[in-house]
């Protein structure tokens, strides 16, 4: 086996035995149905932008509200405006994000979702606790939430840390276009040999290549396959294949076919 | 079976599901159709599986960052924001929290060293008139004795009431959050808060006592000052919780002793928003009003002994012990 498809020394993902981990600011989290999926993390950018939108909204809610008890109720209605200031400043992002399961509007403009560090929604103390603690956070000359999200790994402020929260990017399965995998030809499927168990790392680039080869030419897609064929043939000790496009499509079946059901 | 013929079996499901998590996501009041949600719930464990299919089996990127997405989407509907009772937070506010406020040390240590420096600042400022003007600057005491210079009950209509009713909402309360949020330094933000207050309060106690305007001053400060100073005390508590917890992390790490502490701080914090209301009320209608000086002391008598038996009677009834509360929370 030449060594150069060996998965060996690969720091694995808790849940995706084999699957090395991404050096990146994700985070994979284990569901009670025993499935691992992945949170990208919110950085400082995005979230400080969603703060500023939530911001403006507040203050033109604050300017509409100002000027209809100004005019309408000609300033009796000030000490019900100023209480409910006080309410909207203090918990109203909280009551949002409780009501729309995590998510201001500024977070909904910008893709982005409040979770447990659990994975699981955010409750009421939790949302209230972190948006009481901004006005910690957002307190100069120091900015200790800014500092707190640079210094931890799950880029958490410090409302976060003490309300367990984290803040994700919130994909949806809809902005990406449905699979359509087309696992190619497989006539020469008696090349491989039959003992032959290909090893995860090569398992996983070939479903790169099957996943990818149908935006490719035919020539292109000889020319990339060459590469990875030349190796297994000369492994095997067997004569080149005369389609090796179709041979690196005969391996991935193999690798990944179950019986049928 | 090949991946081929796999996602093409799967993909009518999956594609049921993402609109099954976008109906889902439509806010709305009414009741979701039953059967449709139990659909939803069978598609979701089934994208489970055939995301740990295809992950054990190594499927092209596209599909598996396409089933990780569904499957997080789902998740997230699935699992959304657990409803809360009024009902459980009022009861917790009634029989819980007065318990631990009084049986924890930070709510004494709070105490303590409210009315010391209070009280320390309002006897140098008797004895010695001039700390006033050091403490909190010769504008504010101006400004104090202005305010105080005529009745309270003047110039005061409902519409001004109302007002700095909500003003007093906006303002105390909002220091008392402040308080509370300042907490999570260690407690340093709390203490810093609690100790400029007290000598605040203190300094100008002392110079309005000693002052032409001192029967004003003591009209209008009696009737809501129980309620309002008591709640200072209680958001620097529940702050000092807070940062107690970052110190002394009873064998958790700092993080989870944090976090299993912040919603005990979080539930104390939130009963002294409350008192910071109530007071406001008073301070809104009672302190200025034409009432006689002896219904605002009797109002004052009143909250204070309201306040005793809220914080006592859990005492007496469930003793000094600490895990006593730990049954109904």
């Amino acid at each position: 086996m030449p060594s150069d498809f060996s998965a060996a020394n690969v720091p694995s993902v808790p849940g995706l035995p084999g699957r090395s981990a991404p050096l990146d600011t994700s985070l994979v989290l284990v569901s009670p149905e025993n499935i691992a999926f992945e949170y990208r993390l919110a950085g400082p950018a995005p979230r400080a932008l969603a703060f500023l939108i939530d911001l403006l909204l507040l203050g033109l809610l604050a300017l509409a509200a100002g000027l209809f008890v100004g005019f309408v109720g000609q300033g009796s209605l000030a000490g019900f405006y100023l209480a409910g200031l006080f309410f909207l400043w203090w918990g109203g992002n909280a009551a949002v994000e409780v009501l729309a399961n995590g998510q201001t509007p500024g977070k909904r403009a910008l893709g982005i979702r409040v979770v447990s560090h659990d994975g699981l929604s955010i409750n009421v103390s939790q949302s209230i606790l972190r948006n009481l603690l901004r006005a910690v956070d957002l307190a100069p000359p120091l900015f200790p939430g800014v500092v707190s999200m640079v210094v931890t790994p799950r880029l958490q402020r410090l409302g976060d840390l003490a309300s367990g929260t984290i803040v994700v990017v919130d994909r949806r399965a809809a902005d990406a276009a449905p699979p359509v995998v087309d696992n190619g030809p497989n006539f020469i499927a008696d090349m491989v040999p039959a003992g032959f168990v290909p090893p995860l790392a090569l398992v996983e680039a070939l479903a790169d290549y099957v996943g990818r080869r149908r935006v490719l030419g035919p020539a292109r897609r000889q020319e990339v396959a060459a590469i990875a064929a030349a190796r297994l043939v000369a492994a095997w000790g067997t004569p080149p294949a005369r389609d090796d496009d179709a041979l690196l499509c005969a391996v991935y079946e193999r690798a990944t076919s179950e019986p049928a059901r | 079976m090949t991946v081929e013929e796999m996602v093409k079996l799967r993909l009518p499901e999956w594609q049921a599901l993402e609109a099954d998590v976008a109906w889902l996501r439509r806010p709305t009041f009414d009741r979701r159709d039953p059967r449709r949600i139990l659909d939803f719930s069978r598609r979701y464990r089934s994208a489970c599986s055939d995301l740990a299919l295809a992950t054990a089996q190594r499927y092209p990127a596209e599909t598996t960052d396409y089933l990780q997405q569904l499957v997080a989407d789902a998740h997230s509907q699935l699992y959304r924001t657990e409803s809360f009772s009024l009902l459980d937070w009022v009861r917790s506010l009634v029989v819980v929290v007065p318990h631990r406020v009084v049986t924890d040390p930070c709510f004494w240590i709070a105490l303590g060293l409210f009315w010391s420096l209070f009280l320390g600042a309002g006897a140098a400022t008797v004895l010695r008139p001039s700390y006033a003007v050091d403490l909190v600057g010769a504008s504010t005491l101006a400004t104090m004795e202005e305010m105080y210079s005529r009745p309270v009950s003047e110039n005061s209509n409902d519409l001004q009431r109302s007002t700095m009713t909500g003003f007093y909402v906006f303002n105390n309360a909002g220091i008392g959050l402040r308080a509370f949020a300042g907490g999570i330094l260690g407690g340093v933000g709390s203490l810093v808060i609690l100790a400029f207050n007290a000598i605040h309060l203190g300094a100008v106690f002392g110079h309005m006592l000693t002052s032409p305007q001192r029967a004003n001053f003591v009209e209008f400060v009696t009737a809501h000052g129980p309620f309002e100073l008591t709640a200072v005390v209680l958001s620097a508590a529940a702050g000092l919780r807070l940062g107690w917890a970052l110190l002394d992390t009873r064998g958790w790490s700092r993080l989870e002793s944090l976090q299993r502490t912040a919603p005990e701080a979080l539930a104390t914090a939130g009963l002294a928003t409350v008192l910071f209301i109530l007071a406001a009320f008073i301070e809104g209608f009672v302190s200025p009003s034409t009432l006689p000086y002896a219904t605002k002391a009797g109002v004052a008598v009143a909250t204070a002994a309201a306040l005793g038996f809220y914080f006592l009677l859990p005492l007496l009834l469930f003793g000094t012990g600490k895990g006593a509360h730990r049954h109904d929370a």
